[in-house]
């Protein structure tokens, strides 16, 4: 150990160890002192315990512990295998002050509770994790060394571990005893998990609605792959017409108020699998590219937690950001905030990745610049690094040597992202290839302009102004799953922790500390969700736009758990002794009341809300939308495929000119029967009310449909979402003749026949795969509200009209 | 502190708990009908059609089937249109607690009415107003007028009365955004050149009749658009006339009705226009018991009641009363004074004599046509080019 650290170090280690503050007495007495650098996380969190333990402790741990100060002796009934690396939880031993050679329940093996080869400790990561030996801290030996094949010192490092640098990792062998369940236990766990999720993702794309910004985004898509088919094609054959200004901005005009790398992705799926193999319809075959997004996002958080945290956090945080609803149900929708998300973290990825690896600087330049060209919401990624960088710098500045990231890193990193993202973000955006600056200037003034959209926040509607500051926060706290919401906090806490002015002067868990990360990810979740909570900024869509914030919480509430368990292993004895057993069943009970309330409002993610709203039902009491992005539900299109007699026309309230673009959709992919036509109400033979309270004229449409019989009411979890009422008894009849030749002419000329033809064949092309719904959930037909039990309409009145 | 190790575990737990309890638990029945029958029963003898009706919770949609009549809104409303009821119901069902938005009412009924619980509020102002016209749009009478063409509008639906003219021609309860916020109003969309007529009959009469008009947001940012003229008869004399200005929000106006107080009268509400397009005209008026110059319902943003111009008004009355003196002098006029009889004789006589008039005009044009055509013939010309040329010979 250096002098310079010494003197460092000195100040707080008596604090720690009690009265000791000698420095020799400290090594001795915590044979675990990687606990100090990359197992700090497991140090105790209550500072009120920490500062006093011999008050509370009962005389009989008094008397059975042994002497600080002295080298613990490891005794012989011990199994081996359990001492050494066992060690990592500081959090007992300074509550409890035993020895933890006395509890086999924190033996290497089985200190996460899970099989041994998830163990947490095994899998420190190289790099990330302060190695003392390389700092010239020196261990202190036990005077009874148990060996241990398996472990290398103080830790054991999987060889097939794949490091943060995996050059560095390449000339290693792993010991001739590592099982080989072990070795591959990072990618089998991964595999594991995603894989699983992403079948579940695929099984459920189509069960999910029509989003409005489907309607933009996909045909935006298709035109963007499309110009670069024809332009690579056109490169084979030597030519370069396709990028000629004229060629490109016929490209790439549509939906230019948003950068393309979003669109690109959902435009290479759409080419593969709709346009080339036809395996699917446009939609789906589009959102299949939103769902690669969400399998790297998924992928990079378990990489991230897994070498940052352990095998828990890892395994806890990925399904946990899948069990989040909302975000659930925009992993499946053509949109840009998935990929935002993606490729937001996957600068935060890259930046923690720089802290090791030169490669990494410069790769998170050009990360950024993808970040930047996906939607705007990636810019604002570089606020919390540099948040962080400073908190690295001030760590710097005290340990000198050992922070992980030097200010020349820093300095680097900085440089990278400020001058390579741009070329990237240009390269990748056609768009703005000419006329750059004004079409830059055009792209900010779009969004810093953005017309309002309403939201219904706490039974006010609003647009403009947008809404309270603090509605993104509400909004979050009342649609995360109550118990992951929870862990998250407890995951804030300690990261945030990291910030006290003691943590700040001292750092008494070295550079490599975990709750640095969790510090990194807590800055960037919080900077996430604040970026929408400024005054000037549109709200609207619920969680939509800061979705970046919950990869983020995923992780937090991961570490939330983690804590959890070593809680629960400290108090319970019972659960320590069985932790194997009892951690899995831990995280099923916390996923439970979520994954039940998702499935009470499946297909409909968008409507759900958590048990501190009052579920869906409560939440709609207090005002919040029940619904939003004028969705065309699945369970609609299933409906008039069902039910709706021959060349039916539907309509829709309150928001019909949305219905209408997502509508030929569901057409064109042969999801909906051919003759279904869309038109004003006082056209249609049905209508669907949504009940869409934001909508200033939804009082009134409730009013002026009353009288119409009900044909069906959706309800979710006893809330009514839509209701379709049967107008054709009450429609203005126009004569037979008339009426059908209207109809002939809106159906193109079509007769029944080839309508039916049509049908016929489109069925038999494309057969969709059936949507994974429990029965339960499954539409059924009409019970209430048929025209049997409700009143026939008044004799003479007029359909409804519309106003000028 | 050695407790403090327990926080999380423990938080944990009540949140699981709390939130499996609430995920698992049993979606209430709805409402049975007997009890919306009820509460139906209850209330009918006690209200007017037009009373305002809110049910909580938001969710419980049963009431659909039954407040045919009453503007009903579930949940708590999304905008300002319940101010200008005096009167409210609200029914709560499921043990929804009471709505703590309703400021400026105070409760004066309670009744718990099978499942339901029944509230009436009532605003203070409501015992000053003896007749509300918004809340009885249904007692009204709608007539679009053009000279002798009279269409009535006798389809009542969505509290709103339906005229056979345009689609969008009603007059009844609508909400309109004046401000920026939505209120709701009498809607009394003008048509070019013809008159929208409400009137009520019967209508007792206070102190005064008070209330306020507006135009809509959109309609009030149009500019050189001729305004609505807005007219209040009483007993078919003309007590009121006032013209929509391109100000957005509400202009109070204020009618002395003493000389037919403590009696019924028929009110008439006219609005015409010169152009229709948007004229986004609502009001709201109420006969009051309460002395002139008292300020009504605090109304959101109304601007204050507008002065009557003394020399406006002294020009006008001379006008009524040369109109007057000149309908006396019409030997058609009825001894009543009611000239409306023979109103389409007169128009008759004044189209024919228009018709006489235009059709000699016709005559003498096309005369004067056929002369100057004679004059203008090209008279045979030496050379076979002609005077205007031609392509071949081209200008002589």
């Amino acid at each position: 150990m250096t002098d310079d650290f010494n003197e460092k170090k000195t100040p707080f280690a008596g604090q720690e160890t009690g009265e000791h503050g000698d420095r020799k007495e400290m090594e001795i007495h915590r044979p675990d002192v990687n606990a100090w650098t990359g197992d700090a996380c497991e140090v105790e969190t209550d500072p009120e315990a920490d500062e006093n333990p011999e008050e509370e402790r009962p005389a009989a741990e008094k008397a059975e512990e042994p002497e600080t100060g002295k080298i613990i002796d490891v005794p012989e009934e011990i199994p081996a295998g359990e001492t050494q690396s066992g060690t990592t939880d500081s959090e007992f031993s300074s509550e409890d002050n035993a020895p933890k050679t006395e509890t086999p329940s924190f033996s290497d093996e089985d200190a996460m509770g899970l099989p041994d080869w998830l163990d947490d400790d095994a899998h420190r990561h190289p790099e990330t994790d302060f190695q003392p030996e390389s700092a010239g801290v020196e261990l202190a030996e036990p005077e009874n060394p148990v060996e241990e094949p398996e472990s290398d010192g103080n830790r054991t490092i999987l060889p097939d571990l794949p490091s943060a640098a995996p050059e560095d990792a390449a000339g290693k062998e792993a010991p001739p005893s590592v099982p080989w369940i072990r070795r591959f236990a990072y990618p089998l766990t991964g595999a594991a998990l995603l894989i699983p999720i992403f079948v579940f993702l695929v099984l459920t794309l189509d069960a999910m609605g029509l989003t409005d910004d489907d309607d933009f985004y996909v045909p935006a898509s298709k035109n963007y792959i499309l110009w670069a088919e024809r332009a690579v094609k056109g490169l084979f054959k030597g030519e370069i017409k396709e990028f000629r200004k004229s060629a490109v901005e016929r490209g790439w005009r549509s939906n230019h108020e948003h950068p393309s790398v979003a669109k690109l992705g959902m435009g290479v799926t759409w080419l593969i699998f709709h346009k080339y193999l036809d395996w699917m319809g446009e939609i789906d075959a589009a959102r299949l590219g939103v769902i690669l997004f969400a399998m790297l996002l998924l992928y990079l958080i378990f990489r991230f937690s897994w070498e940052t945290f352990g095998p828990r956090v890892a395994i806890f945080a990925v399904p946990a950001l899948v069990a989040m609803p909302r975000t659930f149900f925009h992993m499946h929708v053509a949109t840009l905030d998935i990929p935002t998300t993606a490729t937001y973290f996957l600068v935060f990825y890259a930046a923690w990745r720089a802290e090791k690896s030169r490669l990494w600087v410069i790769l998170a330049g050009l990360l950024y610049g993808i970040a930047i060209g996906t939607k705007l919401n990636g810019p604002f990624v570089v606020f919390p690094l540099v948040l962080y960088c400073f908190y690295r710098w001030r760590q710097y500045a005290v340990l000198k040597t050992f922070a992980t990231l030097t200010f020349r890193r820093m300095i680097a990193l900085g440089l990278s992202m400020a001058l390579l993202s741009f070329p990237v973000f240009w390269l990748l955006w056609p768009w703005i290839w000419s006329d750059t600056i004004d079409k830059l200037q055009a792209y900010f003034h779009f969004h810093f302009h953005h017309y309002g959209i309403r939201l219904l926040y706490l039974g006010d509607v609003h647009l403009n102004p947008f809404a309270p500051w603090h509605a993104p926060f509400v909004y979050m706290l009342f649609t995360v799953p109550l118990v992951i919401l929870v862990l998250s906090l407890n995951g804030f806490w300690h990261g945030l922790r990291q910030l006290s002015p003691h943590n700040l002067k001292y750092f008494p868990k070295g550079p490599g500390a975990k709750e640095d990360y969790l510090l990194h990810c807590a800055l960037h979740a919080l900077f996430a969700i604040s970026i929408v909570a400024f005054p000037n900024n549109p709200k609207y869509g619920g969680v939509k736009l800061f979705q970046p914030f919950f990869p983020f919480l995923a992780i937090l509430s991961g570490y939330g758990f983690h804590r959890l368990v070593e809680r629960l292993s400290m108090l319970w004895p019972v659960f320590a002794a069985r932790r194997k057993m009892l951690v899995p069943v831990l995280m099923l009970l916390v996923f439970l009341p979520g994954a039940i309330g998702m499935t009470r409002v499946y297909p409909y993610m968008l409507s759900y809300f958590n048990s501190l709203a009052g579920n869906l039902q409560g939440a709609t009491e207090i005002g919040m939308e029940r619904q939003y992005y004028d969705m065309c539900y699945k369970t609609t299109i299933e409906f008039w495929n069902q039910y709706a007699p021959t060349r039916t026309k539907v309509s829709y309230e309150p928001n019909l000119g949305e219905y209408r673009r997502t509508y030929p959709w569901y057409k064109r992919d042969g999801k909906l029967r051919n003759d279904i036509q869309t038109g004003p109400p006082n056209e249609a033979d049905f209508m669907v009310l949504t009940h869409e309270r934001r909508w200033s004229h939804y009082q009134e449409l409730v009013q002026q449909y009353r009288n119409y019989p009900v044909f069906h009411t959706e309800r979710v979890w006893g809330t009514p979402l839509y209701t379709i009422y049967d107008l054709r008894g009450d429609r203005k009849k126009k004569p037979e003749k008339k009426r059908k030749r209207s109809l002939r002419k809106k159906n193109r000329k079509m007769s029944r026949k080839k309508v039916e033809k049509q049908d016929k064949k489109k069925s038999s092309r494309k057969k969709t795969p059936p949507i994974a719904v429990p029965k339960s959930l499954q539409m059924k037909k009409p019970s209430v509200g048929t025209q049997e039990n409700r009143p026939a309409p008044k004799k003479g009145k007029a359909a409804p009209k519309k106003a000028p | 502190m050695r407790n403090l190790r327990y926080i999380l575990p423990g938080i944990t737990a009540l949140a699981f708990v709390y939130a499996l309890l609430t995920v698992l638990w049993p979606v209430p029945d709805p409402v049975p009908a007997e009890s919306w029958k009820a509460v139906e029963k209850l209330m009918n003898p006690h209200r007017p059609s037009g009373d305002l009706v809110i049910v909580h919770p938001s969710w419980e949609d049963g009431a659909l089937l039954h407040f045919k009549k009453n503007f009903l809104i579930l949940g708590r409303p999304n905008t300002d249109s319940y101010t200008v009821y005096p009167r409210i119901w609200v029914v709560l069902a499921h043990g929804a607690p009471e709505p703590g938005y309703l400021d400026g009412f105070h409760l004066d009924f309670r009744e718990k009415v099978g499942d339901l619980e029944v509230l009436r509020y009532v605003h203070p102002d409501a015992k000053h107003v003896l007749f509300d016209f918004f809340t009885h749009i249904e007692d009204g009478r709608v007539t679009s007028v053009r000279d002798d063409d009279v269409k009535e509008c006798n389809e009542f639906n969505l509290m709103r009365w339906w005229c056979p003219t345009k689609e969008w021609n009603h007059v009844g309860q609508r909400s309109v955004s004046i401000q920026k916020t939505w209120q709701s109003g009498i809607w009394m969309h003008p048509l070019s050149s013809r008159i929208t007529r409400l009137e009520y009959k019967n209508v007792p009469m206070g102190k005064r009749l008070a209330g306020e008009y507006a135009l809509s947001d959109k309609a009030a940012d149009l500019k050189n658009i001729p305004p609505v003229v807005f007219r209040v008869l009483i007993n078919g004399e003309t007590v009121a006339i006032y013209e929509s200005e391109a100000v957005p929000g509400w202009h109070a106006f204020e009618i002395d009705t003493r000389r037919w107080e403590n009696h019924k009268a028929t009110v008439t509400f006219e609005g015409t226009s010169k152009k229709d397009n948007m004229r986004h005209f609502c009001f709201l008026a109420q006969t009051r018991t309460d002395e002139l110059g008292i300020p009504r319902v605090p109304k959101r943003n109304a601007l204050p009641a507008i002065e009557v111009d003394p020399e406006r008004e002294e020009t006008k009355k001379r006008d009524e009363k040369q109109k007057r003196q000149k309908d006396t002098d019409d030997p058609d006029k009825d001894k009543d004074g009611d000239d409306r009889k023979n109103q389409w004789k007169r128009n008759l006589e004044r189209r024919l004599k228009d018709h006489k008039t235009r059709r000699e005009a016709n005559k003498a044009r096309r005369e004067k046509q056929r002369e100057s055509r004679k004059k203008s013939k090209p008279k045979a010309s030496p050379t076979p080019s002609g005077g205007r040329g031609n392509k071949k010979g081209g200008k002589p």
